[in-house]
């Protein structure tokens, strides 16, 4: 099923703690993302797999190049969820978060970017998991024969 | 992995359209973990680990305990969003309907049994990636 993130927020300004909370929320996911897509680099490059011989190679490689890509794409979003909390931070000050459209508007594009980033990892990861039970499949037809 | 994330909820300020867009999200969030959970108990229970790891088999039936119980909640946890998807259904065609009266306790529920669920399922697969990644070579 897909669900696409609603560009408006259905037409209400969210609060201040609600925009802190995203910005939370977002930098945890990434973190955790990062540190899955380690694990996933690790396995796919497991003498395991074997490439060669499983048919493959054209495949992993692809996988690798999408985490390595993916990688660069979190740690440019988390420089702008950062730099966003900073202008949080600056506007709570002068109390001016929710009349400030121009903050609001970005928060809203960061939100649709992030949402298509994890989007993505997971088509990434099913690709993987894909290609990996492919590998443990034929691995155990092998011991069978 | 400490998550160091704090439940906080958001719904009293959101619309019905926007509590049952936030149903589809986790609808469809519980679908991939499905696949997931599927997936790393396949993995676990199939690669070949190097046998002389000490407490190798006890640990790996330990990581399949913890994703089994994973499943089970992730049943409950999308019967729930059918259930709660139905009364705010029904709730929002009523003529007499009162956003101001709805009581929103049942959805706060399930979305904080969300948000915990989705914080044990990262703190579980976190363990399994720390203690599998070096018995993969």
């Amino acid at each position: 099923m897909k669900t696409k993130i609603k560009k408006d927020w259905f037409n209400r300004v969210k609060s201040i703690q609600e925009l802190h909370n995203d910005s939370i929320l977002w930098i945890s996911e990434i973190n955790f993302i990062n540190d899955e897509m380690r694990f996933l680099e690790h396995l796919l490059s497991a003498k395991y797999i074997d490439c060669l011989s499983s048919g493959l190679t054209k495949k992993i490689e692809i996988s690798v190049e999408k985490i390595t890509d993916e990688k660069k794409v979190g740690k440019a979003l988390l420089q702008l969820i950062l730099k966003q909390e900073n202008v949080l931070s600056n506007l709570i000050e002068t109390n001016s978060v929710t009349c400030n459209k121009n903050f609001l508007e970005t928060h809203k594009k960061l939100e649709i970017e992030i949402d298509n980033y994890v989007k993505k990892y997971k088509r990434i990861k099913k690709q993987i998991f894909n290609i990996i039970e492919k590998v443990m499949k034929k691995k155990e037809q092998k011991k069978l024969l | 992995m400490k998550s160091g994330l704090k439940y906080t909820t958001f719904s009293s300020e959101k619309s019905i359209n926007e509590l049952l867009f936030n149903i589809s999200i986790w609808n469809s969030e519980f679908e991939f973990i499905e696949i997931e959970l599927s997936f790393l108990k396949h993995l676990i229970k199939t690669y070949p680990f190097q046998v002389s790891i000490p407490n190798l088999f006890e640990r790996l039936q330990l990581f399949i305990l913890d994703l089994d119980n994973l499943e089970e909640d992730q049943v409950s946890i999308i019967q729930n969003l059918s259930i709660q998807k139905n009364q705010l259904k029904n709730k929002s065609i009523k003529e007499d309907f009162n956003y101001d009266t709805f009581n929103l306790k049942d959805y706060d529920n399930l979305t904080e049994e969300i948000f915990n669920y989705l914080v044990e399922y990262k703190k579980i697969k976190i363990k399994i990636y720390q203690y599998i990644n070096g018995l993969i070579k």
